[in-house]
Order: C-alpha cells, then sequence, then structure tokens
C-alpha cells in the first residue's frame, strides 16, 4: 500500500538576498511561509518544482518541504523548515524584525 | 604589519575583476548554481540559511585603522552595519546581497584585504595568539613566521 501523501509547501533561496522564499499560490515567490501555497497533490507539487529548478536566474536550491494546513496558512512540520521561516534564532532580527506574527 | 607587493594588488584586483564577471553570468542566469557555487566559495561567498555570508580574510588577526574603518564602512554601506568576528580571526559579513560583493571585494581590496581561500578544502587563513608581540611572557613572536606563511 502506497504511503499517504504529506503535503508540501515548495521552497528555496533568493539568488539575489539569498533570503529563504516560497512559491505563493499565484505563482510568484514570497517570503513567508504562511502565504505559500500548500500542495496536496503530488503531481502538481513534482511539476511546481520542476519548474522552479528550471529558474536558474532567480531562485536557489529549490525543494518540495513537509508542511501542514493552519489557521493562518501553512506551518512547517519539521525543526529545520520552522527556522528557515522564521530567521536567526539569536535574537529577532531577518525577518523576525519585520514582523511579529511568524 | 603587512604591505601588499605589486604582485598582491594586481593578483586581488584580478581576481575581483574575474568574480564580478561570474556573478554578473549567475544573475543573468548564463551560470547555474552548480557551475558557480565553487566559484563563490572560492571567493569566501557562502550560501546560509537565511543569507549570504562573506568571509574576510585577516592575516594572523592583524588590522590596521585604515583597514577597520574599511570593514565598518563595508558593513554600513553594504550589510546591516555589523560583521562577527571569527575564532580564526576573520570577519563574517552576515546580511550581503549577491549583486553587491564585487563591490564589497574591491573595497577590501582598497586597503589590502579580500576573502580568497576562507571557504573550502583550502589553505585557509593564517592566525596567530591575539597577544602575538604583545605578551611580556612571549617566548617568540610568530608575526614575522605568519606573514611567510601568508605570503
Amino acid at each position: 500500500m502506497a504511503k499517504e501523501f504529506t503535503p508540501k509547501v515548495l521552497t528555496a533561496n533568493d539568488l539575489l538576498e539569498g533570503d529563504v522564499i516560497y512559491r505563493a499560490t499565484d505563482g510568484t515567490w514570497t517570503r513567508w511561509h504562511a502565504k505559500a501555497e500548500l500542495f496536496t497533490d503530488p503531481a502538481r507539487a513534482q511539476s511546481a518544482l520542476d519548474a522552479a529548478q528550471a529558474e536558474v536566474d532567480h531562485c536557489v536550491g529549490a525543494y518540495l518541504a513537509d508542511a501542514r494546513p493552519g489557521p493562518n496558512g501553512p506551518e512547517p512540520i519539521h525543526f529545520r523548515e520552522d527556522f528557515r521561516a522564521r530567521g536567526p534564532s539569536n535574537y529577532p532580527h531577518g525577518k523576525q524584525a519585520e514582523t511579529s506574527h511568524v | 604589519m603587512y604591505k601588499y607587493s605589486q604582485f598582491d594588488e594586481n593578483f586581488v584586483r584580478t581576481r575581483v575583476a574575474e568574480f564580478r564577471a561570474q556573478v554578473e553570468r549567475r544573475l543573468s542566469g548564463v551560470l547555474t548554481e552548480d557551475e558557480f557555487k565553487p566559484l563563490r566559495l572560492m571567493n569566501g561567498l557562502y550560501l546560509q540559511l537565511h543569507a549570504y555570508m562573506l568571509r574576510v580574510a585577516i592575516p594572523y588577526g592583524t588590522l590596521n585603522s585604515r583597514q577597520m574603518h574599511a570593514l565598518a564602512d563595508i558593513a554600513d554601506k553594504w550589510d546591516k552595519g555589523y560583521g562577527h568576528f571569527t575564532t580564526r580571526q576573520n570577519i563574517q559579513f552576515n546580511w550581503p546581497k549577491l549583486r553587491d560583493v564585487p563591490d564589497m571585494l574591491d573595497a577590501l581590496a582598497d586597503v589590502e584585504m579580500h576573502a580568497i581561500q576562507t571557504s573550502g578544502n583550502t589553505i585557509r587563513n593564517v592566525t596567530a595568539d591575539h597577544f602575538a608581540g604583545a605578551a611580556a611572557d612571549e617566548i617568540e613572536d610568530p608575526r614575522s613566521t605568519a606573514e611567510l606563511l601568508r605570503q
């Protein structure tokens, strides 16, 4: 029996700034995990990943990361993705300095 | 305190110009990340979890005031106003933008500094005790040997 597909978000690093970015529902890139598109269909997720990997002049190291639906949008499941979504943890800077909702 | 020879100056300037062209080719999509990664690492530029990071070599931890001012200016102009000194006596800038890095390297070259061989499987920066030449009970000043290794 096939393993149940865990929903994913598509993530990468921005080529110019290096910041963590996510594929949004409108096909653009967003810096906020909660605004990412949550892929529940494996074929669509793979198709989005293939397209992102062809965007060599915009993003770096695109991959699919496990996520779950939350009240404000997708939420990361693994610690590493939670850490990437929030920004540096030593004190509030990076994304944490810009908003209090993450 | 070391002083660049004409060879050093030419070498560093050539490397900066070369890297500037490589960055342009990366930003335009001519170079893929797989092709660009070893080139940026040779010039001390990492892509870390949240941003790029540029590591600058400080030979045996010795800086003059002109160089320290230049590092501060670089932090103000192209980073967030600060850098982190490392246990290996380098300094890291943690928020540079890829497009700005060639200008940062040019500013470093203006004060006889660079970021070459600060990453990867290379001979890294030469370090020395931070009291080198200043400690009363020093057996031998390591800086002359460190300078030979730098050269």
